[in-house]
């Protein structure tokens, strides 16, 4: 189970708690066009290189949005 | 690539950049809201050449080349076909490759034509040339790859502007007795054509007609997600239709794209970093030219040397890339 908060977090040097359970690009000034690469990257270390091939996940700039797709590809149940 | 009569070598490459360089500096107080230092980890990226108004990619080659006549011992009447890689053209038309035929003073006999490619352009171009060769078409070709894609650059552009670079550059590739150059491994997707794209210039900007912008636009992390999907399968693929494992590559010649990409195909394809050859600090993003100038400062420095084997492979706009396999075999130079 991937906890996307805890991932997309630390993907942005930040700690968990500070990051609210709807983060995204447009809130949080760290999750920028960069920043967003380090979470795309943090992403697929954690699922061991099934991220990079799910349709989608560059634009997913959410927490939200992340989860969902995770969910949708059968990596979060 | 055995059994055919003739063969293909890389044998002088020049280039040619800018004489304006812009600093991260000058970038950060037009756009003062930017975190520089966080943009650098990312990019590895620390100045960029700039074309003048008035100078074009071909302007760019055109001086490669005659850097390179100056320097290698071939005559330009010898010379058969000359191909010019390039996305920002003299103009719609004519082509930009006849224009730069009659300015080196190249002889009509020469077969000259420009292709339409970006950070994949300088393998494909190999692709051609060691083709015309190996088919007996052509003996000596000139492989011209420029472009000035700050010109398309919004300059308040986060994205691309801390990136790319103008830059040109002349490849010469002439007959070999064996075979250096190859095999191949090509591929495009063109689903992914709108995340790098300038989408109001071309005949299909019609449909935009009104828009004022005719900026490039690239969408980072979808062409990023591209390359850590295909890069890694064209190398394996390539280094499968060798017979070669990564550890019989001498060194690595990626497309300069930024810092996080390079680290990105390293740590997928788990190669050693001393063989990931890196060239883009002070120089950019040059699309098409940046393995070719990776490959001129490495000889330069004596990194690369006559018989290694070095892995190029360039990727990018299209989504188009390609990789091959290139034995080094020194630049001929005049006595």
């Amino acid at each position: 189970m991937v906890d996307v908060r805890a991932v997309v977090a630390q993907a942005l040097g930040l700690s968990p708690e500070s990051l609210p359970e709807n983060a995204n690009m447009e809130t949080v000034p760290e999750w920028d066009s960069f920043g967003h690469l380090s979470v795309l990257l943090a992403l697929d270390k954690v699922t061991q290189g099934k991220a990079k091939g799910m349709p989608g996940l560059a634009k997913a700039t959410s927490v939200e949005k992340i989860s969902a797709l995770l969910r949708e590809n059968g990596l979060n149940p | 690539m055995r059994g055919v009569p003739f063969h293909a070598k890389v044998a002088r490459l020049e280039y040619c950049l800018p004489e304006r360089v812009e600093s991260n500096e000058q970038l950060l107080q037009e756009n003062p809201d930017w975190k520089l230092e966080k943009i650098v980890q990312k990019t590895g990226i620390t100045q960029r050449y700039l074309a003048a108004p008035e100078q074009t990619a071909a302007d760019l080659c055109v001086e490669a080349t005659e850097k390179l006549f100056a320097k290698a011992p071939v005559d330009r009447q010898e010379i058969d076909a000359l191909l010019f890689c390039t996305q920002s053209p003299d103009f719609v038309l004519p082509t930009s490759a006849c224009i730069i035929q009659n300015r080196l003073g190249l002889p009509t006999k020469t077969a000259a034509f420009d292709f339409n490619l970006g950070c994949s352009g300088f393998v494909y171009g190999l692709a051609l040339a060691g083709s015309m060769i190996e088919a007996g078409l052509s003996e000596s070709v000139l492989l011209l790859c420029g472009d000035t894609y700050t010109k398309y650059i919004d300059p308040h552009d986060r994205t691309c502007r801390p990136i790319f670079s103008d830059a040109g550059t002349a490849t010469w590739i002439r007959r070999s007795e064996r075979p250096l150059l190859g095999p191949f491994d090509l591929g495009t997707d063109g689903s992914g054509y709108g995340n790098l794209i300038v989408p109001n210039r071309g005949a299909r900007a019609a449909k935009n007609s009104g828009s004022s912008d005719t900026a490039l636009h690239m969408d980072g992390a979808s062409v990023f997600m591209f390359t850590m999907n295909a890069v890694p399968k064209n190398v394996r693929g390539l280094l499968a239709k060798a017979g070669m494992e990564p550890g019989q590559v001498d060194s690595f010649f990626f497309h300069q794209a930024s810092r996080v990409v390079l680290d990105a195909i390293e740590q997928n394809l788990q190669l050693p970093p001393e063989k990931v050859v890196r060239e883009l600090e002070d120089v950019g993003n040059t699309v098409s030219s940046t393995i070719p100038i990776a490959l001129k400062r490495s000889a330069e420095g004596g990194r690369l040397q006559p018989g290694q084997r070095v892995l190029l492979c360039g990727f990018g706009v299209g989504y188009s890339w390609g990789s091959c396999l290139l034995e080094w075999s020194g630049e001929e130079s005049r006595p």
